[in-house]
């Protein structure tokens, strides 16, 4: 009988002592998941933003206007052949200005001789990924508009 | 001294407590809103050339200021995009390497707003400033003005709502004088104005800014009653007043701030609930219907004019096809369908209409017909307006109580329907016109007009005669007579306590 | 089973730890008056600083002590970080508990003597650990850079300029110059996350230290508690009962079941209650979080003078009595009180001589609470 007691009492203190370690676990280790979220910040979801930034008639195939997105960085506007682009001039490879060439149908930087097509995308040279680009949107009014991506 | 057991379970349950209130903590930290920040704001080079400047100084601070908060501003529409101009423009002007003009008319928003340029040109608000001619004109530049004073009550006045005939000051030659900065001037008659049927140097109508006050351009605050009443209101067409009388008016002003008025899109029904403003019946959209700038779109009465028509009677007898009044109607009716049952929008109508009918038949023709009358006899002169006192009589009847009375009961304002209305329309009619009209008869009489005394007089008994007048004769029915006389008793009696 | 051995043979090279030392360590006796809650005061400003030195590093991620940022990171910590909010509130109400649980901890000391010998060096450490706690409430209040933070430091820094004689090369140290500056903020930050928390951790270090080497008072305080049971760390020279209580002639076995009955295991007895204790704490730090949590002011403009300049509630007896009298009397006088608190074991030891069996000690310090009180309550309704 004394057994069976001494085994209750067994279990019982084996159950409170988990029950403890658990609680202590669990509610400290909150507090140590939200100061973990506090130090890294969440990856927000990009929000874009319709800016004007040119009159169509403004634009014949083969020209381009030189803008600015929400960010500050130098884009290139271009009516192509194949339709309107907006590039970023900032190299991928490690950060020069790529110049718009509308003699030869190319982004080139003069850094490392990167060389991109009218759609953005590497050529020739060291840069390993296209020059990043922004959607383009026409009116029926012929304004153009880029969707820009927001600041924070 | 708790023994050990004790503690753990009290730890454990502690741990427990704390978890809980964690949780909380996680749920609001889920819930939180965090606030925007300020949108940056991307403009042309150009345009930040002229921001550069016009920031600083005092006189265009507040309007870059304003621009900067706006929706244009977000969206990269700057200076230049309303203001740049073609260098044959007939106001363009050179400033600091760029060609701009000083006023943007509607033809200039149209860049990006075409379709509500194109609805608001055919719209009757882009007509406004046609008034030349107009008996209005008339008062403002004859009767109350003085073109020696530069036409001041119409310029300040009329045309303030209406809409000046923009022109700007020319040398002996005819070209147009450019001050010291090379800006051309403007003749102070046409402008500042931006009334909403302006006619623009590029032959444009109208004005935006009539509505969309600059630089804000905010949707919001032109989808506000107060918008429209800066021109719609006063004694001879109380549209605001009547509007702030009525229900509608009241559930606006209670529940403002609940009405999303900068939403996009803004139907009714579905982004607001609580009562419809001036935009909403005239003009915004519904479930049904895209929203239109031109408010003729769902008028069926003319209440403008000393008779009453319908809107589209004028144009079909012109044989021109425009929109069917039945058609116009069944889309305002749509917007009150939105609120309303199909039996109370119906029964008010009726109530309007009935109301419109009786202003025309006992008030607006018989009077018109008279006025007729009296000008081919020749009993007061046909040639110059308001020197004789009936016209004015006239004027008041049908320009300011009639009008006051059919607009109330076309937007519910019972007071304005009745006490500003029909009630001191049948004073007007009874207690000014009809007498006036008998002094000219006698007047008629003794300066040898006889005949055309009598045609007055034979028409005067006419109308007199009829059901709706003969009572002032006191010919009203003896069976009426009778059922009145007890109504009255027994209104005596009921209220006879009190 | 061999890999976990040589693991542990490895292990213990590095770290030749005694494991049989650290087990008599960890169940060390303690004495049975600390089962009552006042006594246990003391350890709940200790787990509030450290709940304040996580908080505060965590925060110090985002936190840019620069007057043109500093509100605004503040800010975007409040409503934009994740849990900021919660982690900034939670560092303010733990400041708020520290300084109130210390005055609690100290009424405790003070009214049981326990400053009395050996305990007068304790004494003065613990007013040591006091003023600093003061000067991280003081600092880190101004960190914020809102108007009454701002303002609350030029008043500050002013006060300190009135103190006689030093008051100029003071409040130049504080201030960084002849006025609150760029440089302020710079100092009040260097202060308040690396020379305060240095300082406090060592104290209390000593503190720590000088509780285990003298053992905890007993309740009823003698002349020179010659009662208080004697515990040891293998550091100190082993205490022989005879020499410590100057004279007792009972044995060591007798001494030794006086331990065993008089005290209690620290593992796991006292461990539990402190886990106790420590787990109402974070509780209640976070039920203040969640219902009052920490705004944002108005930010800090050096233009405009606030109707009202106050401090933190903790410094309102000070302040109200310095508004009593010119400000040189005034700081004279806080300096005088300073001087009072710091070196009372002595004044005390005096005092005994003077009027024994009297406790004027016991009544000297229910006047000074109240006048104390007062100060405060009135201060907060003015």
């Amino acid at each position: 009988m004394s057994e069976n007691k001494s085994n209750d009492l067994n279990r019982r203190g084996f159950f409170q002592r988990l029950m403890m370690s658990l609680g202590l676990t669990a509610s400290y280790g909150t507090i140590g998941a939200y100061a973990f979220q506090f130090l890294i910040p969440k990856k927000a979801a990009k929000k874009f933003r319709k800016v004007l930034v040119a009159s169509l008639p403004d634009l014949p195939v083969g020209g381009s206007k030189t803008f600015h997105d929400l960010r500050g960085r130098e884009m290139v506007l271009v009516n192509t052949f194949d339709g309107l682009r907006a590039i970023s001039t900032s190299c991928t490879h490690l950060g020069c200005k790529a110049y718009y060439e509308p003699d030869n149908d190319r982004f080139f930087c003069p850094c490392h001789n990167g060389v991109f097509d009218l759609n953005g995308n590497v050529v020739a040279g060291p840069p390993p990924s296209p020059l990043e680009g922004y959607e383009v949107q026409v009116d029926e009014n012929d304004n153009v508009f880029v969707l820009m991506q927001e600041t924070a | 001294m708790l023994s050990l057991e004790t503690k753990r379970v009290i730890i454990a349950v502690l741990s427990f407590f704390l978890l809980s209130a964690l949780l909380i903590v996680g749920y609001i930290e889920g819930k939180k809103h965090i606030p925007g920040s300020k949108a940056s704001i991307i403009v042309s080079e150009e345009n930040e050339k002229c921001v550069e400047c016009h920031s600083q100084q005092s006189n265009a601070r507040t309007a870059v200021q304003q621009w900067q908060e706006s929706e244009h501003a977000i969206k990269g529409v700057g200076c230049i995009e309303c203001h740049g101009a073609e260098k044959d423009d007939i106001d363009a002007f050179e400033h600091y390497q760029s060609t701009i003009a000083t006023i943007v008319s509607p033809k200039d928003c149209s860049r990006c707003h075409k379709k509500e340029f194109a609805e608001f040109q055919r719209s009757h608000h882009a007509q406004a400033g046609k008034i030349l001619g107009s008996l209005d004109n008339v008062l403002a530049e004859i009767v109350e003005g003085s073109m020696e004073h530069n036409n001041a009550v119409a310029v300040s006045g009329c045309k303030q709502c209406h809409g000046s005939v923009v022109d700007f000051i020319r040398d002996d030659a005819g070209d147009i004088k450019k001050d010291r900065n090379g800006i051309p001037m403007i003749d102070p008659e046409t402008w500042p104005n931006t009334g909403i049927g302006r006619v623009n140097p590029d032959g444009s109508l109208g004005s935006c800014a009539a509505c969309h006050n600059r630089h804000y351009f905010s949707v919001a605050q032109a989808r506000e009653p107060d918008d429209c009443g800066k021109c719609h209101l006063g004694p001879d067409h109380p549209q605001y007043e009547i509007y702030r009388e009525s229900k509608h008016g009241i559930n606006f002003t209670a529940h403002k701030d609940e009405m999303n008025l900068e939403r996009r899109p803004w139907i009714v029904g579905e982004d607001y609930i609580a009562a419809p403003t001036c935009a909403t019946c005239h003009m915004s959209a519904t479930p049904n219907q895209a929203v239109t700038h031109d408010v003729g779109e769902r008028i069926s009465w003319t209440l403008r004019p000393p008779v009453s028509e319908k809107v589209d009677a004028k144009a079909l007898k012109a044989g021109k096809d425009v929109k069917k009044w039945e058609e116009r109607r069944q889309d305002m009716q749509d917007v009150c369908f939105q609120c309303h049952s199909k039996q109370y929008v119906q029964n008010f109508y009726k109530q309007y209409d009935d109301v419109v009918h009786l202003y025309n038949d006992k008030f607006g023709i018989p009077s018109t017909t008279l006025m007729k009358k009296l000008k081919s006899v020749g009993l007061i002169t046909a040639d110059v307006a308001f020197d004789d006192k009936i016209e004015w009589t006239y004027f008041y009847l049908w320009h300011h109580e009639g009008r006051r009375a059919r607009m109330g009961a076309s937007m519910m304002g019972p007071d304005y329907t009745q006490w500003h209305g029909m009630y001191e329309v049948a004073d007007r009619f009874y207690a000014e016109f009809v007498p006036e009209i008998k002094e000219l008869i006698a007047e008629g009489r003794a300066h040898g007009k006889v005949s055309a005394a009598q045609a007055v007089q034979k028409l005067l008994d006419e109308i007199l005669n009829s059901s709706l007048h003969k009572w002032y004769l006191g010919k009203m029915d003896p069976a009426e007579k009778k059922s009145r006389e007890e109504a009255a008793a027994q209104f005596k009696k009921r209220y006879a306590g009190d | 089973m061999k890999k976990l051995n040589s693991f542990k043979t490895w292990f213990a090279g590095s770290f030749p730890i005694d494991l049989d030392i650290l087990k008599e360590i960890s169940s060390e006796p303690i004495p049975n008056h600390l089962k009552k809650w006042w006594f246990a005061i003391g350890g709940t400003p200790l787990y509030l600083f450290v709940v304040q030195a996580l908080t505060g590093i965590i925060l110090t991620f985002y936190y840019v002590p620069d007057p043109a940022e500093a509100f605004q990171s503040v800010a975007y910590i409040t409503t934009h970080v994740r849990f900021g909010w919660f982690l900034r509130s939670i560092h303010k109400w733990s400041a708020h508990l520290m300084v109130l649980t210390l005055f609690l901890h100290m009424m405790r000391v003070y009214f049981t003597a326990s400053y009395r010998k050996p305990r007068e060096i304790n004494w003065m450490i613990g007013v040591a650990i006091l003023l600093t706690t003061l000067g991280f409430g003081f600092t880190g209040y101004s960190l914020i850079y809102e108007q009454i933070s701002y303002w609350a430091a030029v008043v500050g820094t002013n006060i300190a300029a009135a103190t006689p004689f030093i008051g100029d090369i003071l409040s130049g140290f504080i201030r960084g110059g002849d006025e609150v500056s760029d440089n302020t903020l710079t100092r009040f930050f260097v202060l308040h996350i690396g020379v305060l928390p240095t300082a406090m951790v060592m104290l209390l270090g000593l503190h720590v230290v000088q509780i285990r080497l003298h053992g905890v008072t007993k309740l009823r305080f003698d002349k020179d508690n010659s009662h208080s049971v004697e515990l040891s760390l293998r550091v100190s020279a082993p205490v022989s009962p005879t020499r410590a209580h100057g004279g007792d002639t009972s044995t060591e076995a007798d001494e030794e079941e006086k331990v065993k009955e008089e005290s209690f295991p620290f593992y796991p007895d006292h461990f539990y209650m402190e886990l106790i204790v420590g787990l109402t704490l974070t509780f209640i730090l976070t039920i203040l979080a969640l219902i009052y949590p920490a705004h944002m002011g108005d930010p800090a403009n050096p233009l405009v003078t606030p109707e009202h300049i106050k401090p933190e509630w903790f410094f309102y007896a000070t302040f109200r009595w310095l508004k009593l009298t010119s400000l040189g009397v005034g700081v004279m006088g806080t300096m005088v009180f300073l001087g009072i608190l710091l070196f009372w074991p002595f004044i005390d030891r005096v005092l005994v001589r003077k009027f024994p069996g009297r406790e004027i000690s016991f009544w000297l310090g229910v006047v000074g609470f109240f006048v104390f009180l007062t100060f405060t309550i009135w201060e907060a309704l003015v």
